[in-house]
């Protein structure tokens, strides 16, 4: 049971908020030579590690199970140019196929 | 209605119709949160309203876990930040590309979450300021209807799981980034970044990863010897926050 709900919610909210707009402050500064650098090649840093948190996070351990089917068949699937809805229901499929039999 | 006008609609409709694919899971994730309130006796009111002015799905699972698991406010706080903290990198590419007063720009970065950012973003790193504001308000309007939905018939729905709509929403992720490794130093970050995600899971914090993420790619860049073709660009000496990424569209 959690208690103070409400005031988890203003906390919550206004930590998320500050982060959303944090990087707003550099609008019209000058960013040193590295960061401006890493920018270009940030998302696909950020969807790799979002891919594996998915893919493989336990509870506080690396989780081999039902999921890495689903990530082999999503690879499969855009190794064969396959449209993105397409690509998406057969992970899932897989990865529910493999839940329900394991 | 004059031809801008109807340009700006376009480019509002080319951008909610690539949240599409998104729609069904998002509606199950907004369903498996207030399932998860529920479980965990979170008001549900506060629940649907956390949903609706938070807008995180990451922070919010994050906070109520850290709260189940009696770790206290401040714990749960400290979970929020890291996993929102890839929030700071991405708002440094968005805010150039924001639109409006300094408080609309305010408002319309509570939209900032991975989708709108990622669908948003263009090959030359600026953002299409009409893709954010569609993806974001239907990516809104789909968690706060999922979330309901999930605190007034939790225990007549399926679990996301058991659909395997998890592994839809990482090979969405997936074949977003496969379409954007066209360089050696895009290459070279998300197996970085990918790697060092595997070595932090053990650690059991997710925003971790996240927070991390851009580590790789720094080193990987500073590095005098590899060759780095299509990046030339980018070596002058410094480049103002409002374009940081040249290069063509």
């Amino acid at each position: 049971m959690i208690e103070n709900s409400w005031l988890v919610v203003i906390a919550v909210t206004l930590a998320t908020a500050v982060c959303k707009t944090s990087g707003f402050w550099f609008r019209d500064k000058t960013l040193p030579v590295p960061i401006t650098r890493v920018l270009p090649v940030l998302a696909p840093a950020l969807l790799a590690a979002m891919v594996v948190n998915t893919s493989f996070a336990g509870n506080g351990h690396i989780a081999f199970d039902a999921r890495i089917g689903g990530l082999l068949v999503a690879l499969a699937a855009l190794a064969l140019r396959l449209p993105l809805l397409v690509v998406m229901a057969l992970a899932a499929a897989a990865t529910a196929l493999l839940r329900a039999l394991i | 209605m004059n031809s801008q006008q109807s340009a700006t609609r376009l480019r509002f409709l080319a951008g909610a119709r690539r949240a599409v694919p998104l729609l069904l899971p998002l509606l199950a994730f907004g369903v498996s949160f207030g399932l998860y309130a529920r479980q965990t006796g979170f008001d549900a009111g506060a629940a649907l309203l956390m949903s609706m002015i938070t807008f995180s799905g990451g922070a919010q699972f994050a906070a109520l876990g850290a709260l189940a698991a009696g770790s206290g406010l401040v714990a749960a706080v400290l979970a929020v930040v890291l996993i929102n903290s890839r929030f700071l990198s991405m708002g440094l590419t968005l805010a150039p590309d924001l639109r409006g007063s300094r408080w609309q720009r305010l408002l319309a970065g509570q939209l900032l979450v991975d989708e709108t950012w990622l669908l948003s973003r263009r090959r030359n790193g600026r953002h299409r300021w009409e893709f954010f504001l569609a993806v974001g308000v239907i990516e809104w309007l789909i968690w706060a209807l999922g979330t309901l939905l999930g605190l007034l018939f939790a225990e007549h729905l399926p679990a996301p799981e058991t659909l395997g709509l998890d592994m839809a929403v990482a090979a969405f992720f997936l074949a977003l980034m496969v379409s954007q490794l066209d360089d050696t130093n895009k290459r070279a970050a998300a197996i970085g970044s990918a790697l060092l995600a595997l070595l932090l899971l053990p650690f059991g914090q997710p925003g971790l990863a996240l927070l991390l993420a851009p580590l790789p790619a720094l080193i990987w860049l500073s590095l005098p010897t590899h060759t780095r073709r299509r990046n030339s660009r980018t070596s002058a000496a410094q480049i103002p926050a409002s374009n940081p990424e040249s290069g063509n569209d």
